[in-house]
């Protein structure tokens, strides 16, 4: 289970967060009782819909004045979340182009945004999303040492290739940024020393890099490929940065399994991690499977939300 | 003597507002075509670096001259700052500032604020196609300007100086 530092939450609000948002939507997060919103995981967007939050798993709507609601909230218009949309793009929609079409922004800080409109699709390909309907986004909290006794429990016989697999929102890319932190700074107390670390971050959320320069803390020895293609980005990173260990998040299909074997061809560590509950379920994705058929994976470390997120259900060592 | 002095001073100061008068028609067709080449390093920063549109203003400041250099520099701030809700009111919030130092007409900024609206746009396309329209535009609007110029800037430096004589005439 994670440990938040408040302060440093808050800072995030007033830095990243605040500003995106519309006044009257702001102030009523800000309004939230005894700096509530510390402990928000997401805010939700929905146009005419009642603004929410979401925090310790369950929702609420907030009204004017901040309190927390079951029953109704401030509503929501649709020029609120055009602006709102425009601001997180810095005014620049096509500069977000290519996330657009996958249905996500990362602002500043690293915050992952959902959006879902009418999407306009040319040839079968999605050309854009416009008419922005809702919007969902997703506080990225950075949680320094949550991984510490994981990396000690798993490492202390050196660095293996590992999957971390969880639901969503129950702290994967956290525990894997900062696998990668520690990994790359070393740990004494297990004599593990520094490693070259690598990490392909195709939707910036593990670096949370803004304007290509990492804002979450990911190492000394790291180096941060941003909104790089996984499978194109392992290959680069093999070739250009002579890495001991590559992390990439969310893997799944057959395309990364095949980047993944050629990469570690090469003698690097992979860390990666995948959505899933369980083993079974995880052997469902076709990717996953070829890779554990090719030997591809030593240990699959099990996350769950049960004491919040970040709680290790189960660590499962392969051979 | 001091008749000739200031006859001397009158005609001084109408041709030196002769000269100013057309100063404002030159001056006019050198921001255009600076306004053009600005156009040009934007249309760079946007359609190949992918740049957000705070960063290629202030990448643009750097290469052009006064007054785009101050205009484009404040766009940039009032971006990045988040100081206003759309594209367009931090135009115009910075061009308010730096008005007096614009010799530009109505149609100059005018074409200014829709090209300006068409940044907005989310696709490659429809930035490419609102450069070439915005530069189009400019070249036909800088060709007339130089005509003009042509036209009155003689005239008006002319007119100061026979004014200034006229004057001198009358009097004596």
């Amino acid at each position: 289970m994670f440990t938040y530092d408040k302060e440093k939450i808050k800072e995030t609000f007033k830095k990243d967060i605040f500003p995106v948002l519309t006044e009257r939507i702001r102030n009523a997060i800000n309004k939230i009782n005894n700096n509530g919103y510390v402990e928000i995981e997401e805010i939700r967007l929905r146009t005419n819909k009642p603004l929410m939050v979401y925090k310790n798993n369950e929702g609420y709507f907030v009204d004017e004045f901040g309190n927390l609601r079951k029953d109704n909230g401030l509503i929501v218009y649709q020029e609120e979340i055009s602006k709102i949309y425009l601001l997180m793009c810095d005014y620049s929609l096509y500069s977000m182009e290519e996330d657009i079409k996958q249905g996500f922004l990362t602002i500043k800080g690293g915050h992952r945004v959902g959006i879902v409109g009418k999407v306009v699709s040319e040839a079968g390909k999605i050309k854009t999303i416009k008419n922005i309907s809702s919007l969902n986004i997703r506080i990225a909290k950075e949680v320094k040492g949550c991984a510490l006794e994981l990396v000690k429990n798993i490492y202390f016989d050196g660095v293996k290739h590992t999957l971390i697999v969880s639901p969503p929102g129950c702290g994967k890319t956290t525990i894997l940024r900062d696998i990668v932190r520690l990994l790359s700074n070393g740990v004494d107390q297990i004599n593990l020393k520094g490693k070259k670390v690598a990490v392909v971050d195709e939707r910036s959320e593990i670096a949370c890099c803004y304007m290509g320069i990492p804002q979450k803390d990911v190492g000394i020895r790291t180096d941060v490929l941003d909104s790089c293609p996984k499978a194109d980005g392992l290959m680069m990173l093999v070739r250009s940065m002579s890495p001991d260990v590559i992390a990439v998040d969310e893997i799944g299909g057959i395309k990364d399994a095949d980047a993944i074997m050629d990469a570690i061809n090469t003698g690097v560590k992979i860390i990666s991690t995948a959505h899933g509950r369980d083993f079974d379920e995880i052997l469902k994705r076709s990717g996953i499977r070829k890779l554990l058929e090719n030997n591809c994976i030593d240990i699959i470390v099990f996350l769950s939300n049960r004491h919040g997120p970040g709680t290790v259900e189960n660590i499962m060592r392969i051979n | 003597m001091l008749k000739i002095l200031g006859a001397m001073l009158i005609i001084m100061s109408t041709s030196a507002m002769g000269y100013l008068y057309s100063f404002g028609y030159r001056e006019r067709v050198r921001q255009l075509r600076e306004l053009q080449f600005s156009l040009n390093s934007l249309s760079s920063e946007i359609l190949y670096a992918s740049n957000p549109l705070w960063i290629a203003f202030s990448n643009v400041s750097k290469v052009c001259t006064s007054p785009f250099k101050e205009l484009f520099l404040k766009i940039s701030e009032n971006l990045k700052n988040r100081s206003t809700e759309t594209l367009v009111e931090a135009f115009n919030l910075a061009y308010n500032e730096y008005k007096e130092e614009f010799y530009l007409e109505k149609e100059d900024i005018e074409l200014l604020n829709t090209f300006i609206q068409g940044l907005s746009s989310n696709d490659t396309e429809g930035h490419k196609k609102n450069f070439n329209i915005a530069i189009k535009k400019l070249e036909s609007i800088e060709k007339d300007a130089e005509d003009k110029r042509q036209k009155n800037e003689k005239l008006y430096n002319y007119l100061g100086v026979l004014c200034g004589l006229l004057i001198v005439i009358l009097l004596v």
